[in-house]
């Protein structure tokens, strides 16, 4: 089961996630974002990178559950209130703070299995094969790929500028002072990055005619097929089913 | 016999900037053209203009016709001078980049197969096969860009300094499997600074300068004998060490890289790091800034052990500047980046300008200061990083691959930076360019395996 999780058409794991950020945002809350976050992070687990998808979707839920809070219950507090020191505490803002940070990391949770463990390049050829546009290949993959694009260049323009002696730890001064140097060639290698490939894709005949062929079979089982049609439809019945409600 | 490539080109402009004039150029099939000039001269646009790729994703006013043998694509296989820009980011092993073009021309998946493998043949490639082209090294990168061209099988293969960072067995390689490609048939545009290539290779040679054609004809009668530039010596090479490495060992996971890694460097001297491809010369530098952990082994600058010192804080003791300087450039003009080593190295504001104006005048680009460095050639920028290096002052300088797509402007640059290092320092200079290797340098060491194969002692001038 593992190995097949491991091994599973990329389209399969973009069906899959559509439909837990469905479930999430049209199931209503706890209900709904909890099955889709425990699911996710099963597959996670499967797959080998709960640790980060952990991490990345508490990263994000927490300062939002954080924010919110602070936002509803002590700033601009509505509803019954308690009194904690003179300050006055909406308890109501609690709740729905917690539901929203819920989705969104339930939603990131999703969405982070599925870029660390799907290889834009597989995604990519699975698309050629079911006969995708190439356009709409090149983008799916760009987007997956663009994250740990990213990284690898700051990591190059960090080295870079470590080894002209910029110190990029410290206070709060010494981070400040780093962004700049840091920031410039990374934006600059970004946009040159991404003329590149558009250079390099036309070096490349990306606008011959016909449908794209693919070096590599990227398997897809009947069963899969089968999972993905019911996933869609699932998909699909639960928008319909919120739109209605 | 019907030409590849018919070019007839009155103006190509980037808004309001010219960048070539007056060109006529007819390929016939089997013919090698090669096309040099110095700097900014205009051969990479020509290339790409010749290559059918200039107001596509390069926008470009282009008043003239090119026409091609092929109507359709593949137009052109084409070789970018940065091996980088060859790849899509498609193929998550070489393979599959080599893949993508026969895939993008929906060849049947068997008729891939032997397309990737001829190409990877012909580029020297097919160890690399199975390996991500992310961690491959600069000539491997740059083997794997021709295997990308081949594959496409087009009838005109344009190549912009295809054997830059090739070692020179490579090298060697490369022009023999490119001659086989024109008895083929194949038309070959040839862009290089190497004029011993251009030689050995092409049918007929095109200099540029300043866009226009200024000669035309056959290698011998417009390329000038070989320049055979006097070794820049100094006397300032002493018997002290001022760079040790010892039994040094570094890894990326299982892969060893260097492997019980023996080297010194005397003050006031200055070696070549030489070796194939993937030989472990860049990781050496790495290894000696601390941005790859050493295994075992240690590093010592003045008698002093860099071993446990931050990244940061080795700059004091070594520069590097790295193949791709515009990894680092930021700064809103060229007088800015070349002083903000010094600057981040603690040193007062106008010493530090003060530093970087001497710097910028041992590499002859005074005249830029006030430039966005952003806005220099490629070539022009690794100049501005070489001076940028050398402004902090550091006892040890390396430079990885200086001269890859300089002309003899640019190396005579190159060489008087080293000429001022040496006698503040040492310096290491890691390159495939054996002539400016012995014009510039007094040891060389080859590497082999990640270790110092053999150490080459020069007297001046000759190896």
């Amino acid at each position: 089961m593992i190995d097949r999780l491991r091994r599973i058409n990329p389209l399969t794991a973009l069906a899959a996630v559509v439909l837990l950020i469905t479930l999430t945002y049209v199931v209503p809350a706890p209900w709904g974002p909890l099955v889709a976050l425990t699911v996710a992070l099963l597959a996670a687990a499967m797959t080998g990178v709960a640790r980060r998808v952990v991490i990345i979707a508490a990263a994000v839920a927490v300062p939002t559950w954080f924010f919110l809070v602070v936002m509803n219950a002590l700033v601009a507090p509505q509803g019954a209130t308690v009194n904690a020191g003179g300050i006055p505490i909406a308890t109501g803002a609690f709740l729905p703070a917690a539901w929203i940070s819920l989705r969104l990391g339930a939603a990131i949770a999703a969405l982070g299995w599925v870029v660390m463990t799907t290889s834009p390049q597989r995604l990519v050829r699975a698309l050629a094969q079911r006969g995708f546009p190439a356009w709409s290949q090149y983008l799916l993959a760009a987007s997956l790929a663009a994250v740990p694009e990213a990284r690898r260049r700051a990591r190059e323009v960090l080295d870079a500028q470590r080894c002209r002696g910029l110190a990029v730890g410290g206070g709060p001064v010494a981070r400040l002072r780093a962004t700049l140097p840091l920031a410039g060639p990374l934006m600059v290698s970004l946009v040159a990055d991404a003329e590149r490939r558009a250079l390099a894709l036309d070096a490349r005949a990306f606008d011959a005619r016909g449908a794209r062929t693919s070096l590599i079979d990227v398997a897809d089982p009947n069963e899969e097929r089968l999972l993905r049609a019911l996933m869609w439809g699932l998909s699909i019945t639960l928008l319909v089913w919120g739109l209605v409600q | 016999m019907i030409p590849v490539l018919r070019a007839d080109l009155s103006i190509v402009a980037y808004g309001d900037r010219t960048a070539l004039r007056d060109i006529r150029l007819e390929i016939s099939p089997g013919e090698i053209v090669g096309i040099t000039g110095p700097v900014g001269a205009g051969k990479t646009t020509l290339a790409l203009a010749c290559a059918g790729l200039l107001g596509h994703a390069i926008p470009a006013r282009i008043e003239g016709k090119i026409q091609h043998a092929s109507l359709a694509p593949p137009l052109a296989g084409y070789v970018f001078d940065d091996p980088l820009a060859q790849f899509t980011g498609l193929g998550g092993t070489v393979e599959e980049e080599v893949a993508v073009g026969p895939e993008n021309l929906a060849v049947p998946r068997e008729a891939i197969r032997a397309r990737v493998d001829r190409a990877l043949a012909a580029a020297d490639a097919t160890h690399l096969a199975a390996r991500p082209p992310d961690e491959l090294s600069g000539g491997e990168r740059q083997r794997v860009a021709l295997a990308c061209a081949l594959a496409l099988e087009a009838p005109l293969l344009v190549l912009d300094e295809p054997t830059a960072q090739l070692d020179p067995d490579a090298t060697q390689r490369f022009g023999e499997r490119l001659r086989v490609l024109a008895e083929h048939g194949t038309g070959v545009v040839l862009v290089s600074q190497d004029l011993d290539l251009l030689r050995a290779l092409a049918t007929r040679v095109l200099v540029l300068a300043d866009g226009t054609a200024r000669v035309s004809g056959h290698p011998a009668a417009v390329l000038e004998a070989s320049e055979h530039a006097d070794a820049v010596t100094t006397d300032t090479a002493r018997s002290t060490p001022l760079f040790e490495a010892r039994q040094l060992v570094a890894a990326y996971a299982d892969r060893v890289v260097l492997d019980s890694l023996t080297l010194d460097v005397a003050d006031g001297s200055a070696m070549a790091i030489l070796g194939e491809n993937g030989a472990g010369k860049t990781t050496l530098a790495r290894v000696i800034m601390g941005l790859v952990p050493v295994r075992e082994g240690s590093i010592i600058v003045g008698g002093r052990p860099l071993d446990g010192l931050p990244v940061h804080r080795r700059a004091r003791h070594v520069g590097l500047v790295f193949q791709d300087p515009a990894r680092q450039l930021f700064a809103r003009t060229v007088l800015e980046e070349v002083a903000f080593g010094s600057r981040v190295l603690g040193a007062p504001a106008r010493q530090a300008y003060d530093k970087a104006r001497e710097a910028l005048e041992a590499v002859d680009l005074t005249e830029l200061e006030g430039v966005n460095p952003g806005d220099l050639a490629p070539q022009t920028q690794r100049l501005v990083a070489i001076a940028a290096a050398m402004a902090s002052e550091p006892p040890v300088l390396i430079l990885d691959e200086p001269t890859a797509g300089q002309d003899d402007e640019g190396k005579r640059r190159i060489a008087a930076a080293i000429v001022r290092q040496r006698k503040r320092g040492c310096a290491m200079v890691i390159t495939h360019d054996l002539p400016f290797a012995r014009r510039v340098c007094d040891h060389a060491v080859l590497l082999s395996n990640g270790r110092a194969a053999s150490r080459v002692i020069r007297s001046a001038g000759h190896s």
